[in-house]
């Protein structure tokens, strides 16, 4: 495995600041509610006050493709201390699989031992994990075009190596992203974004240990093909009236739009640099390069 | 069970124009019979026939330790906040796909659905004296200073920051038709108000430990205040409309489906989205609009059912 110096890396991404617009929306919003009706906040417990950064802002990402050697595809993501890598390998034949008409996906997500000081992992699967991998396989797999690969099989294994909240959003979007990588044919990659219902605000991004101090308030996660605005996951837990649901979809799927500005340009990037480093008389990955441009324009 | 395309086709169809295979229309839930109490053995049970889909839960309540220096321990595994333990056992005699590893997939998605919808903390907002109906108040902490205490289900608490009600709620699907989720869903709403609770006293001895002493009265119990329990509606996307309470027939040539907890205040307890394709978000919000109407009125039949069924106890 090639190791990520990251002094040396230039494309730490930052999203843009440009939460003004939707703060005054914001604003605008609550006072219309505010004098439509003093309905009963479900989320009245828990309060929660952000420090370091805004209630709408990401935290840093940052993300590399092609990290795993031996993969088909494989990328490397982080949100500052959240850290996953996932590598795709396939689609490739398996005699188990021989007589399916399209190829089978199929995503294991697991916790480093080491990955979480409060949860301790055992290297079986616990339910835990096979419910997120159930969560990242419904995310992905209707982006894929897996009625182009009959007879084979496409595994993702996604690995949590450090757990600092918004492990799911992660593991989604560096699936997509590595699976991008593989050169596997989509209809879009998906982008994720999760948030945190608390009273009178929302938490975009949140930290292990927002998680934990916020237990019980309401949660989202939308996963999401943005050229096709389609919402491929859509997870919500505990209380929240039906205004706010729809107003932390909406701004989960802003959050998603911007994730995905940044993959597109995380993947564009490696191409480029992959090609340079081919060198231009390399012909063989200078198509490859093209075939894989002209995919993800589609 | 697999669908023919034709048959795919003719669902389909039927379904644009507003008539399902049944006679139902998009909107039309089936009739469901409920019961309560039938196992002896638990604290509480129910039984919920959907047409042919069957499905029993049964509600056994622990007292569970729990132990300030075990907490931090890395240790230990299960969450300790955690009051209500769901499990969800798919029999293999209701459907041989159910067979052998074919239902592990489908066991965890239900019970984590279920565990999505119990995940607020305010879920079970308090017992009740059985007998009489009056208000049980929990023995609540002296010591102020404890975050873990407030957050979560306090009611099911026997002595502060010790010992706690457990309930593990263990679904069986018996027979399967469609609609999984909102079948348990509602089965176990129905077992929670049948879980009677005996009333403990805690006694403190001389030293560290603490014994118990159970109530003399057999019917001198504690209920559960299932005021605040949501149940869910599953809103399944079929050709370019969305139907609820599925068959298993019209399951198999869905797109997605949303499930959607909602509770009697109509707010929306939890979504879980499903199926392979996309949704759109007007019809997310539709999708979500019609579930609290659906869900209310299920929700006020079956309050008057549970009240009904009580009265003739």
């Amino acid at each position: 495995m090639k190791i990520d110096y990251r002094s040396g890396n230039s494309i730490k991404t930052q999203i843009p600041l440009d939460y003004k617009e939707y703060l005054k929306r914001k604003e605008d919003k609550q006072q219309q509610q505010q004098q439509q009706q003093q309905s009963t906040q479900p989320t009245g417990a828990i309060t929660y006050k952000r420090k370091d950064r805004l209630d709408e802002q990401f935290r840093q990402i940052f993300m590399k493709t092609g990290i795993v050697t031996q993969a088909s595809g494989s990328c490397y993501l982080e949100i500052e201390k959240t850290k996953v890598l996932c590598s795709v390998y396939g689609p490739r034949a398996t005699p188990k699989t021989e007589l399916f008409e399209t190829a089978k996906l199929n995503c294991e997500l697991k916790y480093a031992t080491f990955s979480s000081n409060k949860e301790k992992f055992d290297y079986l699967e616990n339910t835990k994990e096979k419910d997120q991998s159930l969560i990242i396989y419904q995310s992905i797999i209707g982006s894929l075009r897996l009625d182009k690969y009959p007879k084979t099989v496409v595994d993702v294994y996604i690995l949590v190596l450090n757990d600092d909240g918004d492990v799911l959003v992660s593991a989604i979007t560096a699936a997509s992203m590595a699976l991008a990588d593989a050169g596997v044919e989509m209809y879009d990659m998906v982008a994720s974004c999760s948030a945190v219902c608390i009273k009178d605000a929302t938490l975009i991004n949140p930290t292990a240990q927002e998680e934990t101090l916020t237990e019980g308030a309401g949660k989202i996660l939308v996963s999401k093909m943005p050229s096709h605005n389609n919402i491929t996951q859509l997870i919500q837990t505990g209380e929240l009236n039906y205004n706010n649901v729809l107003e932390s979809v909406n701004l989960c799927i802003d959050g998603s739009d911007k994730i995905y500005s940044i993959m597109k340009q995380n993947l564009i990037d490696s191409l480029l640099r992959q090609q340079k480093k081919d060198g231009d008389g390399n012909e063989i990955n200078g198509i490859t390069t093209n075939a894989a441009d002209d995919q993800m324009e589609e | 069970m697999k669908v023919s395309p034709s048959e795919v086709s003719f669902i389909q169809k039927g379904i644009e124009h507003n008539i399902r295979t049944d006679g139902r229309s998009r909107v039309d839930y089936r009739h469901f019979s409920l019961e309560s109490g039938e196992i002896v053995h638990s604290n509480g049970s129910a039984r919920l026939k959907l047409s042919d889909t069957e499905v029993l839960v049964g509600v056994k309540a622990e007292i569970t330790q729990i132990n300030k220096e075990n907490n931090n321990a890395s240790g230990n595994n299960i969450n300790v906040n955690k009051r209500l333990i769901f499990n969800v056992d798919c029999c293999p005699s209701a459907s041989p796909e159910f067979e052998g590893k074919g239902s592990e997939f489908l066991n965890i998605e239900l019970a984590q659905q279920l565990d999505r919808l119990y995940s607020h903390p305010n879920v079970i907002v308090g017992l009740y004296n059985t007998n009489d109906n009056t208000k049980y108040d929990p023995p609540t902490a002296t010591t102020t200073a404890d975050d873990n205490e407030n957050s979560n289900n306090s009611s099911l608490t026997i002595v502060p920051n010790k010992y706690y009600w457990t309930l593990y709620i263990d679904a069986i699907v018996l027979d399967s038709d469609g609609n999984l989720f909102d079948a348990l869903s509602i089965a176990t709403r129905a077992a929670l108000f049948n879980t009677r609770l005996p009333k403990i006293k805690a006694i403190q001895g001389e030293y560290e430990e603490i014994t118990f002493e159970v109530n003399d009265d057999p019917f001198d119990t504690l209920s559960i205040d299932i005021k605040n329990v949501p149940i869910c509606v599953t809103m399944t996307k079929i050709a370019s409309q969305f139907v609820i309470d599925t068959t298993t027939r019209e399951e198999l040539c869905m797109d997605a489906r949303l499930t959607i907890g909602v509770n009697s205040s109509s707010n929306i307890c939890s979504i879980q989205k499903g199926g392979i394709s996309g949704l759109d978000p007007p019809t997310i919000n539709q999708m979500i609009n019609t579930a609290k109407v659906v869900g209310l009125k299920i929700l006020s039949t079956m309050d008057q059912a549970l009240l009904d069924i009580q009265l003739l106890k």
